[in-house]
């Protein structure tokens, strides 16, 4: 998912630099002082993952939890995405720093938009938030492929080509976090649902989720 | 802190178990290539982290300008040779295709071996300062010409350098180590940190 030093060309790599900036502006605005630690534990799962390697076939994928990262934070996603990357860059020397904005809005975005099109479904009947909470995990691969494919066009010779390509070789992955996020929100929400976002806006309407009593601990 | 906890088990324990199911503590996903030369050839061996061999992936070699000079194929094990077009700085660039991509550069020292055993000449007496020293000698030692034990050096020392060579490849594919991975998730909290203690100051 993370494409390397020195491939894109100076327009893309400006045009990622910008919409990361403003990604994580908007980020930035929605993390309240609630929401911290979890921004930040969600950005470490998200830098702890790209480490999990899915060897099925002939290529070599990682997991990217950007589906349960957008799904949790929604905008936050892209500082907690932003920052893992800038770490992975550093520490494992994924991806660079010329092409961190890129590489941010590739996995941030669709992070979003799934958040925008999933979270609604998490408090129906248990089948549609599964089958959500799968799609999330699932779309949010499938999505950073095809913008991963598109940020590579003005590079590659075969746009298709390399889409078709990058998709397939991200399919195993693309199941595995739908079956991971799956899990992750059944076990949310038998355990603490206030911290989906769905659960909030439907019951009380607070801004945020938040555990009542945990206030003052943490 | 209750939070805290759940949030942490809901990303972490499921990644972790997806680890140890899916993948040995080795990475992918990077891409490195390393290239030496003997003689005249440039041997150039790609890998992906966690030695996954990048298959067919194109190289380019460029020249100090930017030039491309040539272009080829790795094979199945990773390697890729080809004909030195001169001896100086060249730069291979790894096309691992779906936006990975790798490079090396060679410079003018990596040629300074072999450039030693071609400047050696072919005569048997070459330079006036060995002169001397050959001069006591009969002539019938002379069939060792100074460009023939140069060669012979060289070959040898080819042959010593090789497993060294390819022991540099390797420790070249650095995968993370725990200290990256606990390093890394200690400045996210060092930043959550941070980021609560301005949030609680502007309160």
């Amino acid at each position: 998912m993370h494409i390397s030093e020195g491939i894109l060309s100076a327009p893309v790599l400006i045009a990622g630099g910008g919409a990361a900036i403003a990604g994580t502006a908007l980020g930035l605005k929605a993390i309240d002082y609630d929401r911290i630690s979890t921004v930040g534990i969600l950005s470490s799962a998200f830098f702890v993952a790209s480490l999990i390697h899915v060897n099925v076939g002939p290529s070599s994928t990682h997991l990217v939890l950007n589906g349960m990262v957008g799904l949790m934070l929604g905008w936050a996603a892209f500082p907690a995405i932003l920052v893992a990357l800038i770490l992975q860059a550093f520490l494992f020397q994924y991806g660079g720093i010329t092409v961190l904005g890129v590489n941010t809005v590739i996995m941030a975005l669709p992070a979003v938009i799934c958040y925008y099109v999933f979270s609604p479904l998490l408090f129906k009947s248990y089948r549609v938030a599964m089958a959500g909470a799968f799609a999330c995990g699932f779309g949010s691969v499938f999505l950073s492929a095809l913008l991963m494919g598109l940020s590579l066009i003005l590079t590659e010779e075969n746009f298709w080509e390399i889409s078709a390509l990058i998709l397939a070789a991200n399919l195993p992955v693309m199941i595995i976090e739908g079956i991971i996020t799956a899990f992750c929100v059944a076990f949310i929400k038998k355990v603490n649902p206030v911290m989906l976002p769905g659960y909030t806006q439907q019951m009380s309407g607070f801004q945020g989720p938040r555990v009542p009593g945990a206030k003052e601990n943490d | 802190m209750m939070y805290f906890r759940i949030a942490f088990c809901c990303t972490f324990l499921p990644a972790l178990v997806a680890g140890l199911v899916f993948a040995p503590p080795a990475a992918a996903h990077k891409v490195s290539i390393f290239a030496w030369v003997e003689g005249n050839v440039v041997y150039t061996q790609s890998k992906f982290m966690g030695n996954r061999i990048p298959k067919s992936a194109r190289i380019e070699v460029l020249d100090a300008a930017g030039k491309r000079l040539l272009e080829g194929i790795t094979d199945s094990d990773g390697k890729f040779s080809f004909n030195a077009p001169y001896r100086g700085d060249l730069k291979i660039i790894l096309h691992a295709g779906a936006g990975h991509q790798a490079s090396w550069n060679l410079g003018a020292d990596d040629f300074a071996v072999d450039s030693a055993t071609r400047s050696a000449s072919d005569s048997p007496l070459p330079n006036p300062d060995r002169q001397a020293r050959k001069n006591d000698q009969p002539p019938v030692a002379n069939v060792l010409t100074e460009k023939k034990v140069a060669e012979i050096v060289t070959g040898l020392l080819r042959k010593e350098i090789e497993p060294l060579k390819e022991m540099i490849a390797d420790t070249m594919q650095t995968t993370p180590s725990f200290r990256d991975v606990f390093g890394g998730i200690g400045y996210i909290i060092g930043l959550v940190g941070v980021a609560a203690y301005v949030r609680s100051r502007r309160k």
